[in-house]
């Protein structure tokens, strides 16, 4: 689990997506519409690559049907960060045809499961079949990919098939990552947020896959309690990582979705440093006492869930 | 009792990936794995069948006087049957490298 070693902007260009997913935290949509302009992002990006930013991971939405997509990674390369992309998989040949003009560092396919289950939180019947189909296309040309798993309270059965599967299709990594009740998640009658035993139970599992498949490292974006009481906290004044941006243009620290308070401002107008704030700090201090007490943590959801209720409090 | 003596590794790790992947993993013995995997003295670097059921590897980096066996045993999962301490010698006499056969429940 981060809070990372590397500087990391995550991106969320545009909310625009080809799917309706049952889980969606950042709720997007085939409706929504068609995002930042790259050249915006990219001025923002541009001042903190020159404060030591240096990896840049493009989510969403779908990044890519992004309409600047091609400029923003050609921008961010040209200021030095490592380009890596999630993606849903669905357009096959979109997707490598991306990859073979880009040359991303990092692609990752998204899986919920085997094909019943990852089709029915992807509510479209064959995602996980087109998929399955990108990651191997893109392994095959010999691009660095890798398979992000989101993981609810049921489903974990499925885990090890999957990984065996994506392992074989030339996945070199695999991330498990447990699902947050945000956005469209809040209020999924098909998928709920997985409690601290799951959790547990996940990052063993995660441990014994991993062993299983030398090809393949294999992680969980999850910590028991003492883990996070041993690491080292964040402390005011030192650069923030991961730093988000929403597709309404407005730059968070290290979580979607934490309340407006903590916004670093909108990256078209005048952007506060990067640096964590006092506020900030005793955000996470709050959420860390509490996490580390518990059996098993994710840490951001519970990061988001508290900065709202500390402002509605 | 998990029974590993006709496995091989592969099989065991099988058995026991899919045993934790649909839950039929006590609540103690999955608190007693990840306390000996997710600790932070001695990571596992290792895991293997032996004899006495299951084997895993643990690592200590430091000097041999500063090693606590007892404090490692405390966070080994089921029943201890035997203790390999190997010693990396001329490349890292500083690590070391437990290995733990013991049964698992
Ligand atoms: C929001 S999507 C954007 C990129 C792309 N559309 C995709 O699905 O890969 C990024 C990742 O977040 C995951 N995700 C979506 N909603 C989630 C939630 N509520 N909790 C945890 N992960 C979620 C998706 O499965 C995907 O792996
Ligand atoms: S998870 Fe990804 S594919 Fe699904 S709706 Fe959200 S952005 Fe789209």
């Amino acid at each position: 689990m981060a809070l990372m070693a590397r500087r990391v902007v995550h991106i969320h260009p545009t909310l625009l997506c080809n799917l309706t997913c049952a889980h969606c935290y950042s709720t997007s949509s085939p409706k929504m519409p068609r995002g930042l302009e790259p050249e915006d992002i990219l001025r923002a990006t541009a001042k903190m690559a020159k404060d030591g930013y240096d990896s840049a991971s493009l989510s969403g939405g779908e990044p890519t049907i992004y309409f600047g997509l091609d400029r923003l990674c050609a921008g961010l390369r040209d200021q030095g960060y490592a380009v890596s992309v999630i993606t849903n998989g669905l357009q096959p040949d979109r997707i490598v045809n991306f990859a073979e003009r880009h040359q991303p560092d990092l692609i990752s396919v998204s899986f919920d499961g085997l094909a019943p289950r990852h089709d029915l939180i992807r509510r479209k019947k064959g995602s996980f079949d087109r998929a399955m189909t990108t990651l191997k296309a893109l392994s095959d040309k010999g691009h660095r990919c890798g398979a992000v798993v989101s993981l609810g309270e049921d489903g974990m059965e499925d885990i090890p098939a999957l990984v065996a599967q994506v392992a074989a299709a030339g996945a070199g990594h695999v991330q498990l990552h447990p699902v947050s009740e945000l956005g469209r998640g809040l209020t999924s009658a098909i998928v709920k947020e997985p409690r601290d035993e799951t959790l547990l139970r996940a990052m063993v599992l995660s441990q014994l896959l991993d062993v299983m498949h030398p090809e393949c490292r294999i992680i969980c974006d999850a910590l028991t309690g003492e883990l996070l009481q041993a690491k080292p906290r964040p402390k005011v004044g030192e650069l923030v990582s991961p730093v988000v941006i929403g597709a309404d243009g407005q730059v968070f620290p290290v979580a979607y979705g934490l309340a407006d308070q903590f916004s670093f401002g909108d990256l078209r107008g005048a952007l506060a440093e990067t640096v964590y704030s006092p506020d900030m700090v005793d955000l996470i201090d709050r959420c860390w006492d509490a996490a580390a007490k518990r059996e098993a943590t994710a840490f951001y959801p519970d990061l988001t869930r508290l900065s709202q209720t500390m402002v509605s409090a | 009792m998990l029974n590993v003596e006709k496995l091989n590794t592969e099989q065991a790790l099988e058995l026991m990936a899919n045993r934790v992947a649909s839950n039929k993993i006590s609540r103690d013995s999955l608190g007693a794995i990840s306390k000996a995997i997710f600790n932070d003295e001695f990571p596992v670097i290792g895991f293997d069948v032996c004899k006495y059921g299951t084997c895993w590897d643990f690592e200590f980096k430091g000097p041999l006087v500063k090693f606590d066996l007892q404090r490692l045993m405390e966070l080994v999962p089921g029943r201890v049957r035997n203790v390999d301490i190997m010693i990396d010698g001329i490349t890292d006499p500083e690590r070391l490298r437990v290995r733990v056969g013991q049964e698992l429940g």
